[in-house]
Order: structure tokens, then sequence, then C-alpha cells
């Protein structure tokens, strides 16, 4: 099984709890992703990602000037994405529950 | 650090921008803004990473916006690009379509009538604007116009003389359809076209002190909560506080969201007047739309109270006399 399929599938859930976390810009969070063990993550798949949960309403967005030269475009959470979060959040565990018991022999017999 | 932005990296970006030309151009700018600051870091840290096929990446960056792939028929959302795709596409519609290329070539000599038609639109707005009434002098400036509106159509204008006749053109065009659309009214001799129905709309649902009433609970005489109740007011209208789709809070601080769900009557009709009414459990979807739960089962929302105090059994007759009909 291909993890990348996998994670298509939840990469809003984990680019939201990353934001939930703390402020990011794009590479930042494609970084903390990375750093919590979503190392194939793409970081095109990523910015598009924060760039949809934006028009979604779930993230908001604001520019840093950075002293390297070009600005940075920061994304933090909502109101709305933290329902989101919540209700995806709810949903996760009950179908990671849901794939362990099946994935257990002992539980499956 | 560096303090530029290497070149391949600012030519990586410029093509992953030409493969999203299609788009709006503040939706790309929206979709890469801050792209070579975020390649630059991720060039920095690993240093072994090579820059692969701008197409690819951009097809990434598409897909994981949820924009559209770019096909024939693409999406515009800016108005200026949507004119002016319309316009490339209509000419080229045209250009292929010998009877069509007639018909507006036909329209196209009809253009004297329409420079005739915005003099006299303009001298309509003159003569809104000085308050004038009709007279001789009015003629006069409208002749006027009429020439020197001809005049501006026959001419070869520069560009930015072109943009001003566009734009007086829409107005006029705004005034013609205007006395158009006044005409049936005028005829009619009836001015009461306007009423207040602005505000019936912000007055629909149930309200109790200007508040709106969403739910209603019941309870019967001894002050124990009834359900199933249809409620009609005076004049025989089922009494709904909503309106069929629309979603509301399942608790008191709204974490969780449903959508209120209707009863069915033996006829068929699903109705929202049978009280309490119930909802069913909403989430997001990932558009960040609300869909119901799949298999959510309809609540009832809590009730304001469990019980409420019984009716005095000593109540006049008086008060109620259908509760207690004499034989």
């Amino acid at each position: 099984m291909d993890a990348t399929q996998l994670l298509k599938g939840v990469l809003d859930v984990a680019v939201l709890a990353v934001v939930e976390a703390e402020d990011g810009y794009g590479y930042d969070v494609v970084r903390r992703l990375r750093a919590a063990g979503l190392e194939d993550v793409g970081d095109a798949s990523v910015y598009g990602t924060l760039r949809r949960l934006y028009s979604a309403g779930a993230l908001t967005s604001y520019v840093v000037p950075s002293e390297e030269g070009p600005h940075r475009k920061y994304y933090g959470i909502t109101d709305h994405g933290r329902t989101m979060l919540g209700h995806q959040r709810k949903t996760w565990s009950e179908f990671a529950a849901t794939m362990t018991d099946l994935l257990t022999p002992e539980a499956a017999a | 650090m560096t303090t530029t932005v290497p070149t391949e990296i600012a030519s990586f970006a410029t093509s992953v921008r030409a493969e999203l030309a299609d788009l709006p151009a503040e939706e790309v700018e929206e979709l890469t803004e801050g792209l070579e600051a975020d390649l630059a870091e991720a060039f920095r840290e690993d240093l072994a990473r090579e820059l692969g096929d701008p197409s690819v990446y951009a097809a990434e960056l598409r897909a994981a916006a949820g924009l559209p792939a770019p096909v024939a028929g693409k999406r515009h959302t800016s108005v200026a690009d949507t004119v002016r795709a319309f316009g490339r596409d209509s000419r080229a519609f045209v250009a292929d379509h010998p009877g069509l290329d007639r018909a507006v070539a036909y329209v196209v000599s009809l253009r004297p009538a329409w420079w005739l038609l915005r003099a006299w639109a303009a001298w309509l707005v003159l003569g809104e604007v000085l308050g004038t009434g009709g007279g001789l002098g009015s003629l006069v400036v409208l002749v006027l116009f009429a020439i020197g509106s001809v005049a501006l159509g026959m001419a070869h204008r520069p560009q930015w003389v072109n943009a001003v006749v566009i734009a007086g053109n829409v107005v006029a065009a705004v005034v013609v359809l205007g006395m158009a659309a006044s005409l049936p009214s005028s005829l009619s001799g009836s001015g009461s076209t306007y009423d207040d129905t602005g505000y019936v709309e912000d007055a629909s649902g149930v309200y109790l002190d200007g508040q709106q009433v969403t739910n209603v609970f019941a309870y019967d005489s001894a002050g124990q909560p009834i359900t199933d109740v249809q409620l009609f007011d005076q004049d025989g209208r089922p009494l709904s506080t909503v309106v069929p789709g629309v979603n509301g809070c399942l608790d008191v601080n709204c974490v969780d969201v449903g959508f209120w769900s209707a009863m069915t009557l033996v006829t068929g009709e699903d109705v929202f007047n049978v009280y309490p009414l119930e909802m069913i459990e909403a989430r997001t979807d990932d558009f960040g739309e609300y869909v119901p739960v799949p298999n959510a089962q309809p609540m009832t929302p809590a009730a304001p109270f469990a019980q409420v105090p019984a009716l005095s059994p000593t109540a006049g007759p008086d008060a109620t006399p259908t509760q207690a009909p004499t034989p």
C-alpha cells in the first residue's frame, strides 16, 4: 500500500492541525508535516491545500515581510477551521479505530 | 544567507505561473504568492533537491487547491478576463460560421442608429442634471449631440479615447434600457411599482420580541413535555419557524450544527410545523460545506424545561372555556 495515496485523503486535517498549533507560511507547514513523519508530502500539494482551506474560510492569511527579500504569506486557523478540524478529528479517530480493529488479527477473528 | 532569489528558482516560479495562466490573475497570485521564498528555503535545507518539471509542480498545486485542470472551456472568475475571453471566443465562432458573419455585418451596419440613440441618452441625462424641460434650445442641444455622436463613431480614435467611448456607451445603454423598461409602467399609469416588499423577507419566520423563534416546545396541562404537535396560525397557515435546508445549532454553544428535519404527513407532504422540530447532525465536508452526517438519526434539540408547572385545576371556566365542555 502506498502511503502517498493515504496521505491525499488526510492532508486537509493534517494541515489544519499543524496550522492550529501555530500560524505558519507555506514551507514552514511543509517542514512541520515532514518533521511529524509525513516525509513524502509534496510541497505543491501543501500550498494548494492551504489555498483551498483559505478559500473555504478555514484559514486566514496575512503577509509578513521577510529579511531575505520576498515576503511570506502566513496562514492562521479561523473558528470555522477549528470546527472543521474538530469534526475531522472525530471522523479520523473513528475511522482509525475501525481500521485498527479490522487489521488486528485477534479482533478480526 | 542570500538576499536574492537564485535565477533558476525565479524562472521555475515564472514557468509555474505560466502553467496556471488559464486561471484568473488574482487566483494565480494567491496560489503562488511567496513561492520563490518557499522554494529558496526548501533548497537551503535540502541541497540534494532538484527543481522538477514546472508543469508537474503546477498540476499538483492546482489539484490540491481544488482548481480545474487546464482544459478547453476554462473557468474565469475575473470579470475582465471573462469579457475578454467571451470577445475572443465569439469572434472566432462568428468567423467559423458564414451565416453568423453576415448577421453580425448587418448589426454592425446599424451602428449609425446606435449613435443617434446614445446621443438621445446623453441628452436625457443632461436634461435630468440641468433640470431643463423641452423647448427649442434643448432641441438644438439634441441635434448637436447627434452630430457629435456620429462624428465620434466615424472617427479613428486613439486607445484612451476608445476606453472613454466604451464607458460612455455602457452608460448610454443603461439609460436607453431604463427608458425602455419604464415604458410599460408609464403606459399603465401605475406609480406604485415599488412597495416595501424588501422588508417582507426580513420578517420571514416567527419572532418573539424581535428575536427569531427557531423551535417550539409544548407542555400538556400536567406540565409534561409533549411531542409531535402540529401548529397553525389564526389563518390556518402552518406555523413554521424554519425554511427547509437551513441549518441551526444542535447545542447551546453551537459546537455541533444540524439541518432541521421535516415530518411527513399521511398525504406525503413534508412539513416543518411539527414541534419540537428535530434536527439531523451536519458536518463540514472537504469543501467546507455543511452536509448531513451519513446515517444520522433525527434528534430533538434540548428542551428549555424538563417540565413546567401544571395547570391549576381550579382555573376559571371563563378563562379556558374549551377545556371544560359543559354537557
